[in-house]
């Protein structure tokens, strides 16, 4: 594992000449909230910010795609067009571990032809976390605001306009020009008290009640469900949410993203649906992320970003309905 | 890398029309390929595609021997199902799959077989039952019981009528009171309760049950009382898949996905989640 430490226009004039072959994605502001989203030049680009409205998945998981057109006649596959490579800036760590929750899924038993060749070819380039927002509990979840899992590179503040550069994969390698210098000892300290500092600032925390399995079939779920719409912006915003429906629009197949608490989720044909209530509906998404996924999978689906919680219009917060339960 | 949402064109070669709402579709696949080299076993299903309506879900109702073409029994129940039985002959639809797991055929040789099955719940049942047919041989008593609504909701009448006159399998129709023509010949009552009637023995068998959720939980009773322990009793389960393939989500009960762990499942497997399904 190679380590740099670049000052601030090294880096930026390094990105600067990643445009031309390369389709940048980073964190951007539109209409005053900041999103992933591609980017023309570094100009547009945030540093300092905390989660984005949006996370990664979109980029390997997009909310709707044509996966084929299908006449009487004819059937024509649709393959992400991967020629021109894509680098995603500034993720945060717990979007890219995210990322490797849901390689579990899309890349198991069953390839998904797409996501498998937008994975294969888009790096990404981390930046820890210097200030974590109060919502975020990710290192109660095994991750943390200077963690790296899921980059290709991943960016850390030495001081102003000071970075520490690691590089993890070959795709890293292959976007950081040779340049720079080691890092001192003295600079590696720096860089661990400000990962120090990130971590203490992290408090919430979500403690999964030992007898959580056996809550299942409490009445705690009607009430703590009560306020739900049903909007599912939870599960659109998850980096780690992943339940999709497959539709036909004209002679056009399409994939789009779909939640567990939509009234059509479960319901079949003839109208019998077994998770009919709301509360059996959010018992759902809370128990395949903190059991069924970990027991198929070995890790809970949730990396502790707080989205859902932040943008919940109703104020529902996952860490204090898990951790009463 | 194969897309594996990308479905293989197949042709309609034959319709049957079982009952007032079901209809059977007799479909060949257009690739040589593909034709020769398609294998499945009892119990698993395909996703049925119509151009520009959707995709759903069906098991194969032929036999894993019936070469060249399977075949997959419609209800007609919603947008899909009602497309499908627009559908003509020579008309082309799309096939993925075969996906999921089958039913244990080499843990029943040498023993009973009892097939208890209701309404539409019949076709994932004949694949099997066609298979252990010709394969007579290997197993001991054969019981197939079936029942639906009336006379004219029973499907495969002339398989029915075929097995009714073997010697060598015992078969038991019945129709829900009220559902029963002049002539009708067989029984009359609810599944279970024929079941009971029919009183199989729990020992060295096994039963394979598949039908309405309704009829599923008094038929699980009766077994119980019969001496079936839930490690005999298989059974497979419908419920709403698109992807097919454990991704999608909708079929997700506990840490199982229907799609891929099943759909087939003894019932001690189902015990701990049918109170959520039922």
């Amino acid at each position: 594992m190679d380590m740099l430490i670049l000052n601030k226009h090294e880096l930026i004039d390094n990105i600067k000449s990643l445009f031309k072959d390369y389709e940048i994605v980073g964190p951007s502001q539109l209409d005053g909230k900041l999103y992933f989203r591609p980017v023309k030049s570094m100009d547009e680009v945030v540093w300092d910010f905390v989660n984005p409205v949006n996370n990664i998945k979109d980029f390997f998981f997009p909310p709707s795609q044509v996966l084929y057109e299908l006449r009487q006649d004819r059937i024509k596959a649709f393959e992400p067009d991967t020629k021109k490579k894509r680098i995603i800036l500034f993720a945060k760590s717990c979007d890219t571990r995210a990322l490797n929750l849901l390689d579990k899924l899309f890349i198991g038993d069953y390839k998904d032809t797409s996501y498998t060749a937008r994975r294969e070819t888009t790096t990404i380039i981390g930046l820890s976390c210097l200030e974590p927002a109060d919502r975020c509990f990710c290192i109660s979840l095994g991750g943390g605001p200077f963690a790296t899992k899921g980059m290709d590179v991943s960016i850390s503040p030495v001081r102003k306009d000071k970075f520490l550069l690691h590089i993890l994969t070959d795709k890293g390698k292959d976007i950081i020009a040779e340049q720079g210098t080691r890092p001192e000892r003295e600079e590696l300290s720096l860089t661990e008290a400000l990962k120090q500092k990130a971590e203490e600032a992290i408090k919430r925390k979500i403690n999964i009640p030992s007898d959580f399995f056996e809550k299942f079939d409490s009445d705690y779920w009607k009430g703590v469900s009560q306020a739900c719409i049903k909007c599912g912006i939870c599960t659109y915003l998850c980096p780690a949410c992943h339940c999709f429906d497959i539709i036909d629009e004209g002679y056009f197949r399409i994939r789009c993203w779909d939640t567990c608490s939509s009234d059509t989720f479960t319901k079949m044909a003839a109208g019998e649906d077994h998770r009919k209530q709301k509360y059996k509906k959010y018992r759902q998404r809370i128990y395949h992320k903190f059991q069924y996924y970990k027991e198929n999978f070995g890790e809970i689906a949730c990396v502790g970003c707080g989205r859902c919680t932040t943008y919940c219009p109703v104020k529902m917060d996952i860490v204090e309905i898990v951790n009463n339960s | 890398m194969r897309n594996v949402y990308v479905p293989v064109p197949a042709k309609i070669i034959d319709i049957k029309i079982e009952t007032r709402d079901v209809k059977t579709y007799r479909l060949v696949f257009e690739y040589d390929g593909f034709r020769d080299d398609f294998s499945f076993s009892a119990g698993q299903f395909v996703e049925f595609s119509v151009p520009a309506v959707g995709e759903s879900t069906f098991c194969i109702a032929s036999a894993p021997d019936d070469k060249g073409y399977i075949e997959c029994s419609v209800k007609k129940v919603g947008k899909v199902t009602e497309a499908i039985h627009m559908l003509e002959v020579d008309n082309m639809v799309g096939i993925r799959g075969p996906y999921g797991n089958c039913f244990p055929i080499e843990d029943m040789k040498d023993k009973d077989v009892i097939f208890v099955g209701g309404g539409i719940g019949l076709a994932p049942l004949r694949s099997l039952i066609r298979q252990v047919l010709s394969g007579r041989e290997n197993f001991k008593k054969i019981t197939i019981i079936y029942g639906a609504l009336s006379v004219q909701d029973l499907v495969y009448k002339d398989e029915l009528e075929e097995w009714q006159k073997r010697a060598d399998i015992k078969t038991v129709l019945t129709v829900d009171p009220g559902g029963e023509t002049a002539d009708w010949k067989g029984r009359i009552g609810f599944v279970p309760s024929v079941l009971e009637e029919v009183s199989p023995s729990g020992t060295n068998s096994i039963v394979i049950t598949c039908g309405p959720p309704i009829m599923i939980k008094f038929v699980l009773l009766t077994l119980d009382k019969l001496g079936f322990a839930p490690e005999q009793i298989l059974t497979t389960l419908e419920m709403k898949m698109k992807c097919g393939i454990g991704q999608c989500g909708r079929c997700n009960v506990g840490n199982i996905y229907v799609c891929k762990d099943g759909p087939v499942f003894t019932y001690s497997q189902i015990k701990e989640f049918i109170e959520e399904i039922n």
